[in-house]
């Protein structure tokens, strides 16, 4: 009876061993112990698991308490999602008879889903305010651990002699394979849509909700023109297919960014994280052994923290708040009361600042509330009594919601134009001037592309979109203490 | 270390110098002082057009905004220069101990190239800062920008008299 070739077929998919993980965005993420070992082996390596103490969304869980899902259901949900799109794009790449993009796919394949596992390795506790006072780019820190000591280095090399460099260069957005780059990182994508479905789904939030299905089945890749005359490959959506859920996807960022990630409570408990390091260091460089040794190393060695990645990966949420726990009690007046902040949530409040407030009056504005709050009986100097914030301190940078100046005033010379679809092309007004050099690249937009491959930016396609980019989204703020939030919004209504 | 002021005032700073024309070579300017480990707070990751700081880019944009820096836009790309409001915003920051210590004489000489070359010297010195040998930045550059090879000779030329002898 087992000589039957049906029978043998079914035999086979009964035994190939699969590592299966439930997951609450995909369900069923699973990983086949044969094929993809080596995927299987980097998640059990200490430096991964590290990821199960960082939290996705650092200090969200203060405005919504179900948001503490973790770095580590980040990184498997990208890379599961690495896979459905390299198998969706290529298949279309082979009804397309497109080889070169099939072969890029097909050779990338699994430094695709080792990049997309790895790509948040070296992300610390609170990212952002941890990198803006280390001042050293988790990219960096990425690098240094897929490259350096580590299992995961010894896992990958294992793997395949170089390993460990082409990964890292992946991550760094410097592979060859551009492909598999954009894949990875750009306007669209894996990284981006994972974060946005399980940021909705774990906040209760569920402006992130869209289509995945949907998006997955329109899914294109094509090549746009750079301003520079260099050609970029590009990840996109179909045009007639995916045009409607492309603005689906931007307005899901659009609310995420409003309402998750920007939140101004959230951003309160960020900044006074930031200052509260910032005070640690000011005592610490005065001789007080404050800051949390593997954090004091890197600083030390910011210029290469190579060098101490080893006290790097010893630096997890939990390290943080313990401190924070303990400076409560510090006897220094500043380190105190933001720690006290911090653990009690009470957190600075935030007042909306007009567009025309320069940061020479922001600047003079510190100073005045510092001498306020003393009347009051706050011991704060200058720096720590009124925050300000805005894009460039922002870690999350979107070109089409939080729109710079230069991405308002962009045009996308390089892209051809529209000729027989019905969809509107806007003109663009002519006080507007053309942005013929510079830093924009086509990475920083999202693409539809018709049948013959030709492309368009989608707020060209789009009216929608074209709206949401004229109205970037501005949240500038400034926070002070409650007990100067009346004196600040009196101040500013002066100003007025 | 984070300052929330240190960023603007880096700006003011490099461009009290003179103008710069073009958003692009000023971000590789700005990448190159800090490669020779002036503290700029700045931090560049690799784009098309090589390192490039968004957070760079936005502080600019606001100090426009703020009459504090003119934006001029001219056959060559947008000038930017310092208005008299950011000269006076300048001196209170250094009133106050602002400072950047940097190569005055190497932020001209910056400032007088080619925008395509700074593109090629500053992914160079990108990829050198990443550990990478002379050989192995020169393939890596050669790959990335084919299309600007002709600068290599005089960038690896540059790299080696300017930015190895670093102190």
């Amino acid at each position: 009876m087992w000589s039957s070739p049906l029978r043998r077929d079914i035999m086979m998919v009964e035994v190939l061993p699969v590592k299966t993980i439930r997951d609450p965005v995909h369900n069923l993420i699973q990983f086949s112990e044969k094929d993809e070992s080596i995927i299987l082996r980097l998640i059990d390596t200490p430096e991964f698991q590290r990821l199960h103490h960082i939290r996705q969304l650092g200090l969200s869980f203060l405005t919504y308490p179900g948001a503490t899902h973790t770095r580590f259901s980040h990184s498997l949900g990208v890379t599961h999602l690495m896979r459905r799109f390299l198998d969706q794009l290529s298949t279309r790449a082979r009804e397309q008879d497109e080889q070169d993009l099939k072969a890029a796919l097909k050779d990338g394949r699994m430094l695709a889903l080792a990049g997309a596992l790895l790509h948040d390795v070296g992300h610390g506790p609170f990212s952002h305010a941890l990198e803006q006072v280390t001042q050293i780019r988790h990219e960096r820190l990425s690098r240094a651990i897929i490259t350096g000591p580590t299992r995961i280095r010894e896992y990958l090399e294992a793997w395949a002699s170089g390993f460990s460099e082409e990964v890292a260069d992946l991550i760094g957005r410097t592979h060859a394979n551009r492909a598999v780059v954009k894949l990875l990182s750009s306007q669209l994508d894996v990284d981006r849509l994972d974060y946005l479905l399980r940021d909705a789904l774990m906040s209760g939030a569920r402006y992130g909700a869209l289509d995945l299905e949907w998006l997955i089945h329109t899914l294109r890749m094509g090549e746009v023109d750079n301003p520079d005359g260099t050609k970029s490959t590009e990840v996109g959506l179909d045009l007639n297919k995916g045009l409607s859920l492309a603005e689906d996807f931007m307005m899901a960022r659009f609310y995420m960014y409003n309402h998750v990630y920007l939140h101004k409570t959230t951003r309160a408990a960020e900044l006074m994280v930031r200052h509260v390091l910032l005070r640690a260091y000011e005592l610490t460089i005065d001789g007080e052994k404050l800051l949390p040794p593997a954090l004091a190393e890197l600083i030390v060695h910011r210029d290469a923290p190579e060098e101490v990645i080893e006290a790097y990966l010893t630096l997890t949420d939990a390290t943080l708040w313990s401190h924070f726990f303990a400076w409560q009690e510090h006897p220094d007046p500043v380190l105190s009361y933001l720690s006290r902040g911090l653990i009690g949530r009470k957190l600075y409040k935030s007042v909306p600042y007009p567009e025309h407030l320069s940061p020479a009056t922001i600047y003079e504005l510190q100073v005045e509330a510092a001498k306020v709050g003393e009347r009051l009986g706050l011991q704060l100097p200058a720096k720590y009594a009124l925050f300000f914030d805005d894009e460039s301190s922002m870690a999350y940078k979107d070109p089409y919601i939080l729109g710079s100046s230069r991405m308002r005033h962009r045009t996308f010379k390089g892209v051809p134009a529209r000729q027989s679809h019905e969809v509107l092309t806007p003109e663009r007004p002519a006080s507007q001037p053309e942005i013929t050099q510079g830093e924009d690249e086509a990475t920083e937009a999202v693409y539809l592309f018709d049948r013959e491959g030709k492309a368009v930016e989608l707020s060209e396609a789009s009216n929608l979109i074209q709206f949401l980019r004229g109205k970037a989204l501005r949240l500038r703020r400034l926070y002070v203490p409650e007990a100067l939030r009346d004196w600040l919004k009196g101040r500013l209504e002066n100003m007025a | 270390m984070y300052d929330a002021f240190q960023g603007t005032f880096t700006v003011l700073k490099l461009l009290s110098q003179g103008p710069v024309t073009g958003r692009k070579k000023f971000q590789k300017i700005v990448h190159l002082l800090q490669t020779q480990r002036a503290a700029i707070p700045f931090q560049f990751t690799y784009h098309h057009y090589g390192p490039y700081a968004p957070a760079l880019q936005e502080t600019l944009d606001r100090l426009v905004e703020s009459h504090m820096v003119e934006e001029v836009h001219t056959s060559g790309g947008f000038e930017y220069r310092l208005t008299e409001d950011g000269e006076g915003f300048l001196k209170r920051l250094e009133q106050d101990g602002y400072h950047l210590a940097f190569d005055e004489k190497l932020f001209s000489t910056l400032v007088g190239k080619p925008a395509t070359f700074l593109e090629v010297l500053s992914t160079y010195a990108y990829f050198r800062e990443q550990g990478l040998s002379a050989e192995q930045a020169r393939q890596k550059v050669q790959l990335l920008k084919a299309h600007l090879s002709e600068h290599l000779p005089e960038v690896q030329a540059m790299y080696t008299s300017v930015f190895e002898t670093r102190p």
